[in-house]
């Protein structure tokens, strides 16, 4: 068992994490308040060859797999929850759809301009009524020569109002359901008849640009149809388990920031005579987090490992998912309780770092979904079937 | 025309303990960093590689292979790694590393311009570029803001002053130190996951004796070294690893 990293992989977490620190933590509160990751950070981010980490180099990604991915994720988590959002529905979730499912003259077209950054991908599930029950979705494509027609709506996409290509999931067969009735195509931002409104004024990761997306008689030509028609709900399913793995390196990522301002607070402020550091109480908070932050990094290099050996890990990047976003919150609430008042002061790190963490709870598959996909998954071995 | 950068890997300041009870800074956890004088060399030099120059990466101390690494996915074309074995840390005296520098230059072959970093770190100037051109007896620039070579053998510097920056001029060969300022490179980041650099030669502590046996050529994409290690590679590069490494304990001559 050999727990290192390359020295590819070393040196790709030294170069993120410089420009991580360099160019983004320090413009955390300029990001936070224009409420959008600034444009010229993105093309800097592309232009390093950020947005295209795990993907293999012949579609201009780096080439650096899931492990690669992970420390990425990592290390964005640490400075900007935001940005790892962006990154996470570009890359590992609007992108990944792409390169799992596409065809080859697809990943050409359009995943080489996404690794590269040339353009911004975002994926699209939800509906306003088909949240957690995902095959639920109404966005309906009917086929009318080269082309289907969409129509509906989709709501709380990540990355919407920046997207040039998105990932959409449309019931070209409600009468199937998921099992043949759903399919994924990959839609360009001009499409006539598609729209894209803003939501805002959400409890934290204020510059993640969350949209809303309408479809009027908006016609996609067939030749977008992502993998085969009706089999959609799995090209869905299986870009979300990649993407729920970099969920969990993000939170290990906030997390790991959140247990150093806390270390770093508790050693320097003084109550009864001595650094805070001294009591038990606030000891035992802080050896808890960083047992749960240790966990977590064990959990998300091992599954990150075997999606790069080709093993079956979906069980694991759902608890990735799960542990990962609970400890994140667990970690983060601590360090707003040892900082006291200041913990509780607006755009405080810590304060910021809470309600970041909140989100990894809910999106890409709540937490009670994950403990269903877990649990469904480990009953399958004993011939139960789980429903939801 | 050979332009070598320095490039010195220190103890990252933040990453340093300090032990009341032993009365000592503990480096053993010290992470190691570039010293950020010498990235901005290593920028400028990059400027000259894109109009022709052949570039050296000089990695000075232990932490230095990955900064060679980062250089070579930047597109520095030869990497040399000083690793001085108990010579002392840079940030504590730099003379030694001044010295196995200017031997190496003798032995090896000298470049045409040397660029190294103005400060080791962000409080005090190094004495490692006025030190080295004086040993070599070369010209010396110092405080350059950028950096052009002419066709006729010349260097010209833009160099920061008092109250204004000003031109000037040196024959080559030269040493030149090179101004603080903020950051805009990184490597990019399919470069870092290709290939690691490849052939990296390594000097030794010339001071320490058996000069010739202190040039050896390693393998950069070996397996990292760990204790417990487990060495994998194709038998030349295995054996080349292995011999490295028992030289390293003093089991073989
Ligand atoms: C900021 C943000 C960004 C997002 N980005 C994207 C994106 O890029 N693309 C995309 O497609 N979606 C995105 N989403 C949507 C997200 O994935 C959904 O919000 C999530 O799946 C939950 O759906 P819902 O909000 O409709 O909640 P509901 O499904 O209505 O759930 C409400 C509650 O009921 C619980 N519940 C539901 N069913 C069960 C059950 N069977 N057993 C136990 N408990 C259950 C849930 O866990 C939850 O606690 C995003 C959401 C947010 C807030």
């Amino acid at each position: 068992m050999d727990f290192s990293f390359s020295p590819s992989h070393e040196l790709l977490r030294q170069v993120v994490r410089d420009f991580a620190q360099q160019e983004i933590l320090l413009r955390t509160a300029e990001i936070e308040e224009a409420k959008h990751i600034p444009r010229d950070l993105v093309q800097k981010m592309a232009q390093l060859g950020l947005l295209g980490v795990p993907f293999p180099i012949q579609y201009g990604g780096a080439g650096a797999g899931e492990i690669g991915y992970c420390i990425l994720m990592e290390e964005l988590g640490k400075v900007s929850t935001s940005v790892a959002a962006l990154v996470g529905a570009h890359i590992g979730i609007g992108s990944m759809a792409i390169y799992l499912d596409g065809s080859e003259e697809q990943k050409r077209k359009y995943l080489t301009p996404l690794t590269r950054g040339e353009k911004i991908a975002a994926f699209s599930l939800t509906e306003p009524h088909a949240g957690s029950d995902a095959a639920a979705i109404r966005l309906s494509a009917r086929r009318e020569g080269n082309h289907f027609v969409l129509n509906g709506s989709k709501i709380w996409v990540t990355n919407g109002p920046i997207a040039d290509v998105v990932t959409v999931f449309a019931a070209t067969d409600p009468s199937l359901g998921p099992r043949g009735g759903i399919t994924a195509f990959i839609l360009e931002k001009d499409t006539p008849g598609f729209s894209v409104g803003k939501i805002d004024e959400k409890m934290g990761i204020l510059a993640s640009e969350t949209g809303e997306l309408v479809f009027e008689d908006c016609r996609v030509p067939a030749d977008n149809v992502l993998g085969q028609v009706g089999q959609g709900f799995l090209t869905a399913m299986k870009a979300l388990d990649v993407g729920r793995l970099g969920l969990g390196a993000a939170s290990l990522g906030g997390a790991q920031a959140a247990l150093e301002a806390c270390a770093r607070y508790a050693a320097l402020r003084e109550q009864f005579g001595t650094p805070i550091a001294q009591k038990q109480a606030v000891q035992f908070m802080i050896a808890d987090s960083l047992a749960e932050i240790e966990a977590l990094r064990s959990l998300i290099y091992r599954t990150a490992w075997m999606v790069d050996t080709q093993q079956d890990f979906t069980r694991l990047s759902a608890i990735c998912k799960l542990f990962g976003s609970e400890a994140a919150s667990r970690v983060a609430d601590r360090a707003v309780q040892i900082h006291g008042a200041l913990g509780y002061l607006r755009d405080y790190p810590v304060e910021r770092m809470y309600r970041d963490a909140r989100i990894g709870e809910i999106f890409e598959g709540t937490n009670e979904i994950q403990r269903i996909i877990i649990a469904a998954d480990l009953f399958q071995e004993y011939g139960v079937r789980v429903n939801p | 025309m050979r332009v070598a950068v320095v490039l010195r890997s220190i103890c990252d300041p933040s990453s340093l303990r300090v032990s009341r009870g032993r009365g000592v800074i503990e480096t053993g956890r010290a992470r190691p960093i570039l010293a950020a004088g010498d990235r901005r060399a290593l920028e400028e030099a990059l400027r000259l590689h894109n109009v022709g120059a052949h570039l050296v990466g000089l990695g000075l101390g232990s932490g230095a292979e990955g900064f060679l690494r980062e250089a070579a996915a930047l597109g520095v074309d030869e990497l040399i790694h000083l690793r001085g074995e108990g010579m002392p840390h840079l940030e504590l005296d730099e003379s030694p590393w001044i010295e196995l520098l200017a031997e190496g230059f003798e032995r090896r072959g000298a470049p045409d311009l040397v660029l190294v970093g103005h400060r080791l770190n962000n409080r005090r100037a190094s004495p490692l570029g006025p030190r080295l051109a004086e040993r070599l007896g070369w010209p010396l620039l110092t405080r350059a803001l950028q950096v052009e070579m002419d066709s006729g053998g010349q260097v010209r510097a833009r160099c920061a002053g008092e109250k204004a920056s000003a031109l000037w001029e040196a024959p080559l060969p030269c040493v030149v130190t090179i101004e603080d300022g903020p950051r805009s490179l990184y490597a990019p980041l399919p470069a870092t996951m290709a290939a690691g650099p490849g052939e990296l030669e390594v000097w030794m502590n010339w001071a320490s004796g058996n000069a010739e046996k202190t040039v050896e050529t390693v393998d950069t994409n070996a397996a990292p070294e760990v204790r417990g290690e487990k060495l994998a590679a194709e038998p030349r590069r295995l054996a080349q690893a292995l011999a490295q490494r028992l030289r390293r304990w003093g089991l073989l001559d």
